[in-house]
C-alpha cells in the first residue's frame, strides 16, 4: 500500500479520463493528418511530430 | 522531529531530508520504496546520467549507522549532492518556472516509461543545478500499476500549469500568489482569473476547467483506482508540454529592459575602463567560490568575471532584464551564473509553516565578493534606506565589495529625484562615512563621467 501524503482528488483523476480519452481522439485525427500532409512534403517528417514521442 | 531534519523536509512519512556535520542525507523509512526498487535495478543511473535527478552517493556504513540512533526506523540512506542555495520558486523567471515545468513533464515520462511515476509534484521538487533543472527529491519515485491515473496531475497544474498560464497573461507579477497559495493556485480561481482569450483556448478547457469542477469531486469512485490506458497518460503529459512550451510571457517595456541598448551615460571609454577595474580587482582575490552581482541586469559584468569564480549569483527586480541574461546563458551554455528575481531592498520574505519552510536563501548567502555597481543611489533615493543599513547588510554578506558611487550631480540622480526631492546634501558624505566604517578602501577608479568605483575589503570591528 502506497502512503500518500498529498491528496490527488477524485476530481483530477476523473478528469485524467475524460481528458485522455478527448486527447486520443485529436491526437489520432492528427496523425492522420500529418501523414496525408508528409505525402506532399518534399521532406522527411520532422521529429516535432506529435505522435513520434507516444510509446 | 528527527535530530537535524530539515526545516522544509516533513510532509512526506516515508522519507525526509537530514543534515549531519555539513553533510546532506535522504533517510528512507520503507525497503520497498520505489527509489530502492529503481536503485537496485539500476534504473536510477540511467535518470541520473540523463540529468533527471540530482546525483547521490551512497553512505557509508558509518554514516547510516550515526543515521540509525537517531531514528530507528531508518531502512536505507543516500547523501545527495549538496545544492548551495535552494531558491524559491518565486525568485524564478517566467522561463525558469517554464523549464521547470517541463523538466516535471519529462521526468514523469521517463519514470513511467520504466514502469515508475512521480507520486508529487510540487513546483519546490525542481531546483536549477549546474544551470539545469533537476529534480531533487528522490523520495518521489513510486512504483506505478499498469493503467493507472498520475496522481499527482492535479497537483502539476495547480504548481505549475496554473502559475504559468495566469503569468502568461496578466504578467510575472502574479507569481507572488504563490505565497499566499504554496500547495499551488486552486484551479477555480485560476478560471476565474484568466482572460476570455485563454478560456476559449482548449489547454485552459482541459487542464484548468475541467480538473475544477466541483461535481467530479462528489463522484463515488467504487472501485480502488479507476483505470486509465496508458497511452492516454502520454497523451496528456505530451500535451502539457506542448501548452508550456506555447505559453509567452505578454511583451512589457520594464524600466531595465533595454539599459544595455541606452547605455548613454557612460563613454565607451569609461565602459571599458570600469569592466577592466572590476576584473583586476577580482584577479588580487584568488579561489574566488561565490560572487553576488546585485542590480546584475542584464548580466554585463557577472558575464565578464564569471570564467574566473566557481558561482555567480544575478540578482535584479527587473525580470525583463534577467530574462535577457537567461537566454544568453542558454544559448552560450553557462551554467555557473545563477538568475535570481528579487530585491535588495524589498527581499521576497519567508514563509510555510513556522516561516521556516520556505527560506530565501539570499538573506544569508555567504558569498566572497558583491558588486553592488550603479544601484546605491536607487536604494539610499528611491527606497529610502538609510546608508548605514545599506553598508551594515553589504557588510554581512562578504569580505570584499566593488561599489560605484553616483555623484549627486548625475543627470540619472536628477532625474530619479526630480519628483521626490531627496534632500541630498548628506548623500556624499553618508556614503564615505559608512564605506570606510564598515570597509577599508583597497582601490578606487574615478571615471569621466565622475561616477567612482570603490573595491574594498571588510573591516572585522565595526
Amino acid at each position: 500500500m502506497q502512503l500518500l501524503y498529498i491528496d490527488p482528488g477524485i476530481g483530477t483523476i476523473l478528469a485524467q479520463i475524460i481528458i485522455g480519452g478527448f486527447l486520443s481522439v485529436l491526437f489520432f485525427f492528427r496523425q492522420i493528418k500529418n501523414r496525408v500532409l508528409n505525402i506532399f512534403r518534399s521532406s522527411p517528417p520532422s521529429d516535432s511530430s506529435s505522435d513520434s514521442k507516444t510509446p | 522531529m528527527i535530530q537535524g531534519q530539515h526545516p522544509a523536509s516533513f510532509r512526506d512519512p516515508e522519507n525526509c531530508i537530514i543534515t549531519r556535520q555539513n553533510s546532506l542525507f535522504r533517510v528512507f523509512f520503507k525497503k520497498d520504496s520505489g527509489f530502492w526498487v529503481a536503485k537496485e535495478q539500476q534504473i536510477l543511473n540511467k535518470w541520473i546520467q540523463q540529468k533527471i535527478f540530482l546525483p547521490f552517493q551512497e553512505c557509508t556504513i558509518e554514516e547510516f549507522e550515526e543515521l540509525k540512533k537517531s531514528d530507528s526506523r531508518i531502512c536505507f540512506a543516500i547523501k545527495p549532492e549538496k545544492i548551495p542555495l535552494i531558491f524559491l520558486p518565486e525568485q524564478w523567471i517566467f522561463s525558469q518556472w517554464k523549464d521547470a515545468a517541463l523538466h516535471c513533464l519529462v521526468t514523469q515520462e521517463e519514470l513511467m516509461k520504466g514502469g515508475y511515476s512521480l507520486k508529487d509534484a510540487p513546483v519546490y521538487n525542481i531546483q536549477f543545478y549546474k544551470g539545469n533543472p533537476v529534480h531533487i527529491d528522490h523520495g518521489s519515485v513510486i512504483l506505478r500499476e499498469k493503467n493507472t491515473p498520475w496522481i499527482a496531475y492535479g497537483q502539476f497544474c495547480r504548481h505549475f500549469l496554473a502559475p504559468l498560464m495566469i503569468m502568461s497573461d496578466a504578467g510575472i507579477h502574479y507569481k507572488f500568489l504563490f505565497d499566499s497559495f504554496s500547495d499551488g493556485f486552486p484551479l477555480d480561481l485560476t478560471w476565474k482569473m484568466l482572460s476570455f482569450r485563454k478560456k476559449i483556448s482548449l489547454p485552459a478547457w482541459l487542464h484548468i476547467k475541467i480538473p475544477s469542477r466541483n461535481y467530479l469531486e462528489n463522484k463515488n469512485i467504487k472501485t480502488s483506482t479507476p483505470t486509465i490506458e496508458d497511452k492516454k497518460i502520454f497523451h496528456i503529459l505530451q500535451h502539457l508540454q506542448e501548452t508550456i512550451q506555447q505559453l509567452k510571457l505578454p511583451d512589457e517595456n520594464t524600466i531595465w529592459k533595454n539599459y544595455d541598448r541606452d547605455l548613454q551615460h557612460y563613454s565607451d571609454d569609461d565602459f571599458q575602463q570600469k569592466k577592466e577595474f572590476i576584473l583586476k580587482c577580482i584577479r588580487t582575490l584568488p579561489d574566488l567560490s561565490c560572487v553576488l552581482d546585485w542590480g546584475c541586469n542584464a548580466g554585463f559584468f557577472s558575464l565578464a568575471l564569471h570564467q574566473q569564480v566557481k558561482q555567480v549569483v544575478a540578482v535584479d527586480a527587473d525580470f525583463m532584464a534577467l530574462e535577457k541574461l537567461y537566454a544568453e546563458l542558454r544559448k552560450k551554455e553557462i551554467t555557473n551564473i545563477h538568475v535570481v528575481h528579487d530585491s535588495f531592498s524589498r527581499p521576497h520574505p519567508d514563509y510555510g509553516w513556522n516561516l521556516k519552510e520556505r527560506t530565501n536563501p539570499l538573506s544569508a548567502i555567504p558569498c566572497d565578493l558583491q558588486l553592488f555597481l550603479a544601484l546605491y543611489h536607487h536604494i539610499y533615493i528611491t527606497d529610502d534606506i538609510p546608508a548605514e543599513n545599506i553598508f551594515r547588510k553589504l557588510h554581512f554578506h562578504s569580505n570584499y565589495l566593488i561599489i560605484e558611487f553616483i555623484p549627486a550631480e548625475d543627470e540619472k540622480i536628477k532625474k530619479i529625484n526630480q519628483t521626490k526631492n531627496k534632500d541630498l546634501t548628506d548623500y556624499e558624505h553618508q556614503f564615505i562615512k559608512n564605506l570606510t566604517r564598515f570597509f577599508t578602501i583597497r582601490n578606487k577608479l574615478e571615471l569621466s563621467n565622475k561616477r567612482i568605483l570603490y573595491f574594498a575589503e571588510r573591516n572585522n570591528y565595526v
